[in-house]
């Protein structure tokens, strides 16, 4: 955490507003960004970043600040999500997980990262278009593996920073974005082929990932101060 | 480095900056000699640089007037949680938070368990005749006494080196040295032979 944030946490531990007010303005937009992404719903992501501050005040004796701060409040925003998206039953996303389960096994060895053009590059219509398909396959993903491509994306946080914000492995985060960025990869991928620019899976060159993917079965919650 | 082959997960890892610095190089020297690789690299970039532009704008359009007074209102407005709960909820924390340290006080205290105590219990059935090291050889007590009526009671190889473990009676004590002959000049060939 840094040292702004650890004098802040500290003050407010004592009852001080002004240092809580502090924190809710350093992370309020960061809190919503991750509930939009995860919930799609501009009134519950504001609920959800509301009831993740008053989590924190009410458990902010229990932060044991051996994590940084940003790593215990994530954690509260997701599993608020979960919670709201379990509740409301509005996540209709595919489940990756269960995808993989169902797929081929010799369908899940290897993807294509799709390479760009170096010539042509993108006009801004191209962005928005191909900026709405990363979205929509973004939406599809599980809620498990938007909650990682939040962190990392949005957060900038490091997989080990990841894994301690979900209570999960290390290993479960990188598979885990290995896949949710073969998906989006995959709308850039359908995209190009549009264009006629795509390189079609099994091309000489075509870059294949060793999926070397770990077990997934850690963790499928983050578990608590949410429980709270 | 040419001869290295492309691997997407390394881009993944190095577009996370999680490389180790060996990594890094290695992966910009085939860069370099790699085409293909800086094209993908492209495309995981444009991706996740839309993606981020995409998830950033409900944040930026939110209206948040009032924010902090709502929470501090709604805080204020409901009661403590029970005494019970904030006590749950710290025992995870503090157990999440100290995770690492007592699984690894677990493990060591496992560990050590299941060395010393085979070792401690063949105790009555070492050979009573002194084995060891020549005299000049012999390890000295903190005090700088010559041990002396030393048993063997094993033997094990870490790391390559052989080691001797035994145990040294004097004044009605009992110590246990760890004695590695393979860094002692001279013992070397005494160690082979036992």
């Amino acid at each position: 955490m840094g040292a702004d944030d650890s004098n802040l946490v500290r003050l407010a531990k004592r009852g001080d507003q002004q240092a809580f007010r502090g924190l809710m303005e350093r992370y309020k937009r960061k809190v919503y960004a991750i509930a939009y992404g995860m919930v799609r719903d501009s009134e519950a992501a504001m609920d959800i970043s509301q009831e993740a501050f008053i989590k924190v005040y009410r458990y902010l004796e229990t932060f044991q600040g051996q994590s940084s701060f940003y790593t215990w409040l994530y954690r509260i925003v997701v599993n608020l999500c979960i919670d709201h998206m379990r509740k409301e039953a509005k996540h209709d996303a595919l489940d990756y997980d269960d995808m993989l389960q169902r797929r081929a096994p010799d369908d899940s060895e290897a993807w294509v990262v799709p390479k760009l053009l170096d010539h042509n590059p993108l006009s801004a219509l191209d962005r928005k278009e191909l900026s709405e398909r990363i979205a929509q396959a973004f939406a599809g993903l599980s809620e498990k593996h938007r909650a990682v491509l939040m962190l990392r994306e949005i957060e900038g946080l490091s997989y080990e920073d990841i894994a301690r914000a979900l209570g999960i492995h290390k290993g479960t985060v990188m598979s885990r974005l290995h896949h949710a960025r073969k998906n989006l990869q995959a709308a850039l991928q359908g995209y190009l082929e549009e264009r006629g620019e795509g390189l079609p899976a099994g091309t000489p060159g075509a870059l294949h990932a060793d999926e070397g993917e770990e077990t997934d079965a850690v963790a499928d919650k983050a578990a608590t101060p949410s429980g709270a | 480095m040419g001869t290295e082959r492309c691997d997407t997960s390394l881009l993944l890892r190095h577009l996370d900056g999680e490389l180790s610095t060996r990594e890094r190089r290695r992966l910009e020297a085939h860069l370099e000699a790699c085409p293909d690789c800086r094209q993908a690299l492209d495309g995981l970039r444009l991706v996740s640089g839309l993606l981020r532009e995409k998830l950033e704008q409900p944040a930026q359009a939110a209206d948040f007037s009032g924010f902090e007074d709502r929470v501090l209102a709604a805080v204020a407005s409901s009661a403590r949680p029970p005494l019970g709960e904030r006590l749950r909820v710290a025992w995870g924390e503090w157990q999440r938070a100290w995770r690492p340290v007592w699984v690894t006080a677990v493990v060591t205290a496992a560990v050590a368990l299941l060395v010393l105590v085979p070792l401690l219990t063949r105790g009555p059935d070492v050979p009573s005749a002194p084995i060891g090291p020549p005299d000049g050889d012999r390890p000295q007590t903190a005090l700088g006494d010559r041990v002396d009526n030393q048993v063997i009671i094993d033997e094990l190889e870490y790391r390559g080196q052989r080691s001797m473990i035994f145990s040294v009676s004097k004044n009605n004590t009992t110590v246990i040295w760890m004695y590695d002959f393979d860094n002692q000049a001279g013992a070397k060939d005494q160690g082979d032979d036992l």
